[in-house]
């Protein structure tokens, strides 16, 4: 009766590892484990067209010469393109038709990258779309279920830089991880600015490191370490603190004159130099520090400079067209969002990394927005909201193709083969799931962690 | 039934607790988690803490865990305390000027205020209590005895190196910290003398540095001012 059976023995390790796992140190050792399994110098942007985006003036068009935009045409089809009245038609990349509105990013760019068509968002609410697509959950009612998935890869890859986890206008979630993952999110770039310097008036640094270590003991003090909100404020405090000292928000200055900020041939300077070129040409950085490309050059500086390895930003806005503003605006700002993501990828393309290769070699971009517009015009001459969806990404790991469609009757989404990329009757419907999983699996992650409860789309990985 | 049941406990538990490899792991995770308990304080030492304390623990009780203040709050009670709103050179409040970036919801895009704690909450308090504080000492120092808001117990010439002095400085700092936090410290409490401490050493470094005793005392002012803003006991309930 007491003799040791195979059972009680394999239970026992199963009991002991699962407590093993469930305190804290072996959280700690198996995120260690993971972290060192994904390697290092792993980048992921997340470049996000907020409001809907139009999918048939950018990643999913149609042929202007079979989808006119012809009474008929619409009745049969649910399917009005718009090209006609807009004056423009859509461009053909080896065979493959991308929208009028792609801004600079021209073929060479769209070659290497994999557009995912005929994606399903089940929802038409803008909030629900956007909070899907960054945790890869759908929300309960509004509120968002879990961690967004950048705040996942920054606790994975991203967790010794200053900022692990940066965000430019748009939301962030951690409901699953320590606060160090959590993201900075600002308004503008002059905020970041703002925030990492130190401002006026300025203590004496004997004061100020004073306080810092006075506050750092009051933090220290065993009351302290027993509630959660105090172990935050110190992380935050110390976070903080050495943020300030590096005085990094002159990595994101980009009106200031350069021989104010940097001395003479340092690196930082030509580094500085080479994004104000690249990005802001001879006009210079414009005043509104909010705008997408202003947000573009910070990714790249962020990025080059070691701030930061995940990073979001918001590279179109006011997309909402429901009113004739589709005709007047929504082109115009789809196309200044894809030329903010150009720049970008095209910096990090010509961009030696120190490891060698380029920058986009190693850093992953996603663009996405939280569903497509209707694809027929309302009778004010906008369009509304729409389940379906698609997304763009581009760099490192990524298969450049182009996978899914959606239907030619009203474009709904079509089942695809995970693993093939093909249009299948008995594949699943691609949902923001799937393309977290894949960029989970890009970063190394293998295991669920997020409880995504879905495979990752092995058809976009190179 | 009760053989049943003894049958019962000693099966599942020989079961269980004859798995050489359950029991090292528990014993590990036992051993791990002791010593991580024993690395930040006993349960003892905290329930000593605590009931030393009780009086003046506000919020850290076992009932709720402790609070943040929304930026409407933090803004209030800066102007509470010090008289004072951290604002631009055209007198526009900062707070609201950096509301979206500090996360004050518009009702539009977001309905909730995220109220962690987070590197850039403190880096905005930090940078409201350094301008705050600067002009608070200013408008101190020109002020008669019975206006000042902020030096009400001490003089501007008291230093610690007189035994008056640092009594007056000890009460002006238990008041302060009254106004500040909220909370009545007795001056003998261990606390006080911890922010006693402070004021002994911005003071010294002060002077070491070059400046004159009431120059000096007025820099240790400041600082005591900074430090009342940015420490928790301000931003949290």
């Amino acid at each position: 009766m007491n003799q040791l059976s195979r059972r009680a023995l394999i239970r026992g390790m199963v009991g002991g590892c699962g407590l093993f796992g469930l305190s804290g140190w072996g959280h700690h050792v198996l995120g260690s484990l993971a972290r060192a399994s994904t390697g290092i110098n792993r980048y992921f942007v997340f470049a996000y067209f907020s409001g809907g985006w139009d999918l048939l003036l950018c990643l999913d068009p149609r042929d202007p010469d079979r989808f006119t935009d012809e009474d008929d045409v619409i009745q049969r089809t649910q399917i009005q393109t718009g090209y006609s009245i807009l004056g423009v038609r859509p461009n053909s990349v080896r065979g493959v038709l991308f929208g009028p509105f792609m801004g600079e990013f021209d073929s060479t760019l769209l070659e290497r990258s994999a557009v995912v068509r005929g994606m399903s968002m089940e929802t038409l609410t803008h909030e629900v779309g956007r909070r899907r697509f960054l945790t890869g959950k759908a929300p309960a009612g509004l509120q968002a279920r879990g961690s967004s998935a950048s705040t996942w890869l920054a606790f994975h890859v991203s967790r010794a830089n200053p900022i692990p986890n940066l965000v430019f206008r748009v939301e962030s979630f951690n409901a699953d991880l320590p606060p160090l993952a959590s993201a900075l999110i600002v308004q503008s770039v002059g905020d970041l600015v703002q925030i990492l310097n130190p401002q006026n008036p300025t203590l004496p640094s004997f004061h100020q490191e004073l306080i810092h270590s006075f506050l750092e003991e009051q933090l220290n003090c065993p009351r302290a370490r027993f509630s959660t909100t105090l172990r935050k404020a110190r992380e935050a405090w110390e976070r903080m603190q050495s943020n300030v000292v590096r005085r990094l928000g002159r990595l994101f200055d980009f009106r200031t004159p350069l021989n104010e900020l940097y001395p003479e041939n340092s690196t930082e300077r030509r580094n500085m130099e080479e994004v104000r070129r690249h990005f802001f040409g001879e006009n210079g950085a414009p005043w509104d520090s909010s705008e997408p490309i202003v947000q573009a050059a910070a990714v790249a500086q962020a990025l080059i400079n070691g701030v930061s390895s995940v990073i979001t930003f918001e590279a179109a806005r006011g997309l909402d067209t429901h009113l004739n503003n589709w005709r007047t605006e929504h082109g115009r700002r789809l196309a200044q969002g894809w030329t903010a993501v150009a720049r970008l990828a095209k910096f990090l393309s010509q961009k030696d990394h120190p490891s060698g290769g380029k920058w986009l070699d190693r850093t992953t971009i996603l663009c996405f927005s939280e569903f497509m517009r209707t694809p027929y015009l309302n009778e004010r001459g906008g369009r509304d909201h729409w389940l379906t969806n698609a997304c763009l990404l581009i760099g490192g790991g990524i298969r450049p193709r182009v996978i899914g469609a959606s239907s030619d009757f009203g474009m709904a989404p079509l089942p695809v083969d995970l693993e093939s990329g093909a249009l299948s009757p008995t594949g699943v419907v691609i949902r923001p799931e799937h393309i977290i999983r894949t960029l989970f699996e890009l970063a190394g992650i293998s295991e669920d962690i997020a409880d995504l409860r879905v495979p990752p789309l092995r058809a976009l990985l190179a | 039934m009760r053989a049943f049941c003894m049958r019962f406990f000693w099966k599942a538990g020989t079961r269980i607790f004859c798995a050489p490899f359950f029991s090292t792991s528990l014993l590990l995770f036992l051993w791990l988690h002791g010593c991580h308990a024993q690395e930040e304080a006993t349960f003892e030492e905290l329930r000593v803490d605590n009931e030393e304390k009780i009086e003046s623990d506000i919020g850290l009780g076992p009932g709720r865990p402790l609070k943040r203040l929304d930026i409407d709050q933090l803004e209030a009670s800066i102007e509470r305390a010090t008289g004072l709103r951290w604002v631009d050179y055209s007198n526009h409040s900062q707070f609201q000027r950096f509301r979206s970036t500090l996360g004050i919801p518009d009702f539009f895009a977001s309905t909730k205020e995220d109220l962690e704690v987070s590197p850039l909450f403190l880096k905005f308090l930090d940078d409201a209590a350094r301008s705050v504080c600067a002009n608070l000492i200013n408008q101190e120092w020109r002020r008669s005895e019975s206006e000042r808001i902020f030096l009400t117990e001490a003089k501007k010439e008291d230093t610690t190196e007189q035994a008056d002095g640092r009594d007056r400085i000890a009460k002006n700092l238990a008041y302060l910290i009254e106004r500040f936090h909220g909370r009545s410290l007795a001056l003998q409490a261990a606390e006080l003398q911890s922010w006693l401490n402070l004021w002994k050493k911005a003071y010294e470094t002060s002077r070491t540095n070059g400046n004159n005793q009431e120059n000096a005392a007025r820099s240790a002012w400041q600082a005591m001012c900074v430090a009342l803003l940015v420490h928790p006991d301000f931003y949290t309930y």
